[in-house]
């Protein structure tokens, strides 16, 4: 039975993928070939959506790579603050930092440009590229800098021959990783692009499909992206490097931080406080004047966000029982989180725009999409959990000839319910703040908050758009606060 | 009679080969150096580690097939023998029935059995709480209530300091007397159980084993 219901989520990966595989095939578009696509246009769009990519990438490694190495320095007390903070980074609502940037950077320079884009790119990414680079050095152990001393290795030396190693060994993995989010990145770009020049393959699909409604064009759009992402992924990423994942068991220290990490702290908190203070001070310079449609598009976030909740918590969960990770299902697994989710969303709403079902299905399909783009950021916490029960309590439970219901329910789901709630608001904070899935397959009529953002930012009400940002943010955080509360009581229950 | 013929099971680079045979009602202690396999034993005769060649039997049943739950074996392992999340009472009620829930008469029998371990006083607390000694107990008490033919001891005591270990001892003995229970225990202290064993099994290397009466 655990076996079955572990099947489950890569059911419905598989599906997904079909449905949205037929939906580009069958796309109800007409006109010329395909071949026809082939233009200047598309050139300008495929090359823009690497150049934005690879200087995202490129400055999110370099900027990284010297702020790890001075936190990983050594262990210290207040590093599971820095390191939540920097998770943060990773999933709070995108347009948050949008905003952000666009308040602290508009008086410096012209941030509705491809350097705007590169910026935002960097404040969601230098954070996650700095825990994964600091997670790798982390394995260079006290024991070996003492060794080294002993030998008499000067600083050159114990950098050149403990600690570059890991360095080379995980750049690549990191880059790739960056490299894809920024390339699959739509909202920064679609609202940071400044002018058609800057449009990549994830815009160009949106607005092939909802300004020009050429659905044949979105589909040869989608179809370059997600290939071109697939190749990648499957050439040069591996998913045992990558570390997706947010442990949130992290073993208390007792050292304090050295000089040069306090001096580290310093300045990435500076740096990172910089857009959310900006946000803050943009938001509060006007009293609220509110929209006509905050109501609607607030209930409909919620009720999203919440449904994504449970079903991404639902299905991680299923997965997290399976005793085999094997190759394709992680890559299954990871793979969603790195392809393309407009293809997947582009190829779903020409599915059912084909079979006329397409604004009865919206509400669905969001949460659907979003419960997936969710799954793989909290299978890992979970699965540990229950391969650490299943180690320990195996034997025992055999013995005992223990069936598999009454091991699911003795065994397994106490081990991770403590980490459900928080699994779920990761989930609903993720879905929440999604601008891309919701803008593409809603109609006019249907709103949700980070649609309300982006409408407001496209009639130049910036500071209404950073109020509401503002609100998205504050309930983002009830919502983790919540998690964190409801999961030590179920902790210590 | 417990009858281990010619069984030959593979770890990684080791290879392991028991011939021996346990009379019912009596008390084996294994014993031998570490690393020679005798956790193994144990485990292959549960059926987690499974045998190349060779049988198993009890009382002339061949058991080389037959399932973990379906072998008349009871266990105590090195440590994790309590699901420490779960409460006292739910961890005795598994050695009544695998699933968990009890009936009126097994509901009885397992307030009999902590009134007789002295853990009754125990029932609501979560195992984790426990002390190693209550901790005993309760693993001693679900294997009284499992009440299987055979129980097989892998140093459960090891980690308590030795009065306990005595205790734990007393425990299995007065079980092994009530219930006329088959004991193979595997143990480093041979000294400590020579009074309650009837033969010892000794280790000489993996793949060859002595018995003789203790």
């Amino acid at each position: 039975m655990i076996q079955r219901l572990a099947f489950l989520p890569t059911a419905v990966i598989l599906l997904t993928l079909a449905l949205a595989g037929v939906g580009l095939i069958l796309h109800p578009g007409q006109g010329g070939a395909l071949v026809s696509y082939f233009d200047a246009w598309f050139l300008q769009i495929l090359k823009f959506s690497v150049l934005q990519a690879t200087l995202s990438a490129v400055g999110s490694v370099l900027l990284a790579v010297p702020f790890a190495l001075i936190l990983a320095t050594r262990p210290f007390r207040q590093q599971w603050l820095i390191q939540g903070l920097m998770n943060l980074f990773f999933i709070m609502p995108v347009l948050t930092v949008v905003l952000g940037v666009v308040a602290v950077f508009n008086d410096w320079f012209r941030v509705f440009s491809l350097t705007g884009i590169v910026v935002a790119h960097l404040y969601l990414n230098v954070p996650y590229a700095i825990r994964l680079f600091w997670e790798r050095l982390s394995q260079y152990s006290q024991t070996h800098a003492q060794v080294a001393v002993t030998l008499n290795m000067t600083a050159w030396q114990r950098f050149r021959v403990l600690k570059l190693p890991i360095l080379i060994d995980a750049f690549r993995p990191i880059f790739v990783l960056i490299f894809l989010m920024c390339f699959s990145s739509f909202t920064v770009v679609l609202t940071l692009s400044g002018g058609p020049a800057n449009t990549n393959l994830e815009v160009a699909v949106f607005q092939s499909l909802k300004l020009d409604f050429d659905p044949k064009g979105a589909a040869f759009y989608a179809f370059f992206h997600g290939l071109i992402a697939f190749l990648i992924l499957f050439f040069l990423g591996r998913r045992d490097q990558f570390g997706i994942e947010f442990n949130r068991l992290t073993e208390r220290q007792h050292a304090t931080a050295t000089d040069t990490q306090w001096l580290a702290i310093a300045v990435l908190l500076f740096v990172l406080s910089l857009p959310l203070f900006g946000l803050t001070v943009d938001a509060l310079s006007a009293p609220f004047a509110g929209s006509s449609r905050f109501g609607q598009a607030l209930t409909t976030s919620l009720l999203l966000a919440l449904g994504s909740g449970v079903l991404a918590t639902v299905l991680a969960l299923c997965r997290s029982l399976s005793k085999q990770q094997g190759r394709f299902t992680r890559f299954l697994d990871f793979g969603l989180l790195v392809l393309p989710m407009m293809v997947i969303t582009t190829g779903l709403l020409l599915l059912t725009l084909k079979l006329h079902i397409a604004f009865k299905m919206t509400f669905f399909l969001i949460i659907w999409l979003n419960a997936l783009m969710a799954m793989p950021l909290i299978i890992t916490p979970l699965q540990s959990r229950i391969q650490l029960y299943h180690r320990r309590y195996q034997p025992l439970a055999e013995s005992l000839g223990m069936p598999a219901r009454t091991r699911l329910g003795l065994i397994y789901l106490p081990a991770v319910l403590p980490l459900l709630p928080w699994a779920m608001v990761l989930s609903m904070v993720l879905s929440i703040g999604d601008l891309g899935v919701a803008a593409l397959l809603g109609s006019a009529q249907f709103v949700t908050l980070p649609i309300l953002i982006y409408q407001a930012m496209g009639s130049y009400q910036l500071v209404l758009a950073s109020q509401l940002t503002l609100i998205l943010l504050v309930i983002c955080a009830v919502l983790l606060l919540a998690a964190e509360w409801i999961g030590g009581r179920l902790r210590y229950a | 009679m417990l009858e281990v013929q010619d069984l030959v099971c593979r770890l990684g680079t080791h290879r392991f080969h028991w011939n021996f045979s346990v009379p019912e009602q009596s008390f084996l202690a294994v014993t031998g150096p570490s690393g020679l396999g005798k956790s193994s034993l144990l485990n292959a005769l549960l059926g987690f580690l499974p045998s190349e060649s060779g049988r198993i039997c009890w009382r002339q049943q061949d058991l080389s097939h037959a399932s973990v739950a379906a072998r008349p074996f009871g266990v105590l392992f090195q440590r994790d023998n309590l699901f420490e999340h779960l409460s006292v009472e739910k961890n005795l009620s598994l050695g009544l029935s695998p699933s968990g829930r009890l009936s009126g008469v097994m509901q009885e029998q397992l307030l009999e059995a902590a009134r007789r371990f002295q853990i009754d006083d125990l029932l609501k607390k979560r195992a984790g709480a426990l002390s190693g000694g209550q901790q005993q107990r309760v693993a001693l008490s679900r294997v009284f209530l499992q009440n299987r033919p055979v129980l097989l001891l892998d140093e459960p005591f090891s980690s308590l300091d030795p009065g306990l270990r005595r205790d734990g001892l007393d425990w299995v003995q007065e079980l092994q007397r009530e219930q006329k229970t088959t004991i193979v225990m595997v143990t480093h202290h041979l000294a400590e159980v020579r009074e309650a064993a009837s033969h010892v099994l000794e280790g000489v290397s993996s793949d060859q084993w002595t018995q003789y009466p203790a």
